[in-house]
């Protein structure tokens, strides 16, 4: 799987039938942070991504 | 998209409204899902709304987002208001905070809240929705705790013939519904946070809230629906002090010397340009 990163910075991850929510906890994400996109489509955190899925997370930017 | 409208219009139909109000738009997302929210329901609205913005003049942050406010407000063809920091205090948001020890944000929230009261008057608004949205209203509600002053909780709900009276109804969606919102809208833009927000005692108690909300889901509800709760129980029975006109600028306050005029003398420019009649 392809996780592209708020920042931009694309990192190539296997699955291993983890949610997407899992994968983000583990890498110090909090998902009510976020928001996760596939195919420019909006996916539920707890979707297991195919190994290779490109999903995009979106921070959501606060104050305001 | 349906919820979130929903919750807008159950909130609007519990509260008498005027024949227009104000929507504070800052151009950031929660705003911008407010103002979209109120297009999209307005056949079912008994008033009509205009948007209300406030120019900081923070650089490197609030232009791009006024930039964002006029595009959106054309897009919805929503009649829009602008109010500069400037042009009501003399000094940006960036020239107060270099001359003051405060935190950028109280002085910020002290002379928004003024701005968006002056524009109020001019444009005779007696009503303002605010995109404040769940999470908002649960870190408030735990900062208000951490402070120990219970005044806080009860702080903005008073009756007042003078300033105008906040709605808020996006009080039950959370943060990630409203954006998810706005993304849905095609209103979601990437824009920057503010520079000063990183380093506020709401931006710590956004992360505490955040972490824990993981462990313990809807946290975050509770603790907003808590301090709901005191006001409606207690909100009778609290005692609050009457509001003084300030002896500087006129305007009514919490003392004889306004917040907004102790900001101003803090950060040593004691003037305010603030048209109150």
């Amino acid at each position: 799987m392809r996780l592209i990163l708020p920042d931009q910075r694309e990192l190539q991850l296997e699955v291993n039938q983890r949610t997407i929510e899992e994968i983000l906890i583990g890498m110090s994400i909090d998902p009510l942070t976020i928001l996760v996109s596939r195919g420019g489509e909006i996916i539920p955190e707890d979707t297991i991504p195919k190994e290779d899925d490109i999903i995009k997370i979106i921070q959501i930017s606060h104050g305001g | 998209m349906a919820f979130v409208e929903g919750q807008v219009l159950a909130h609007l139909e519990k509260t008498s409204l005027p024949p227009v109000i104000g929507i504070a738009f800052s151009g950031g997302k929660d705003s911008t899902a407010l103002l979209k929210a109120f297009c999209s329901i307005h056949n079912d609205l008994p008033c009509s709304f205009l948007a209300m913005t406030v120019d900081e003049g923070i650089e490197g942050y609030r232009q791009d987002t006024i930039r964002a406010a006029e595009e959106i407000c054309r897009a919805l063809d929503v009649p829009h208001h602008i109010i500069r920091f400037q042009d009501v205090f003399g000094h940006s948001l960036d020239q107060l905070v270099a001359g003051s020890e405060k935190n950028a944000c109280t002085i910020c929230g002290i002379l928004r809240r003024r701005a968006l009261e002056i524009l109020a008057r001019r444009l005779e608004i007696r009503v303002i929705a605010t995109g404040h949205n769940q999470d908002d209203h649960a870190q408030t509600a735990i900062m208000n705790a951490i402070s120990g002053d219970e005044k806080k909780a009860f702080s903005g709900f008073a009756e007042s013939d003078w300033y105008a009276r906040r709605i808020k109804p996006f009080a039950r969606v959370s943060e990630k519904e409203v954006t998810l919102y706005a993304l849905l809208n095609g209103f979601f833009r990437d824009l920057p946070e503010c520079p000063y927000a990183a380093s506020s005692l709401r931006g710590e108690v956004r992360t505490l809230l955040y972490r824990y909300e993981q462990s313990h889901p809807g946290a975050m509800r509770n603790a907003t629906r808590c301090e709901e709760e005191i006001r409606h129980r207690l909100g009778d029975s609290f005692t609050r002090k009457p509001y003084e006109a300030c002896v500087s600028c006129g305007w009514p306050g919490s003392g004889r010397v306004c917040q907004v005029c102790k900001v101003l003398n803090d950060t040593g420019t004691g003037e305010e340009k603030a048209d109150h009649t």
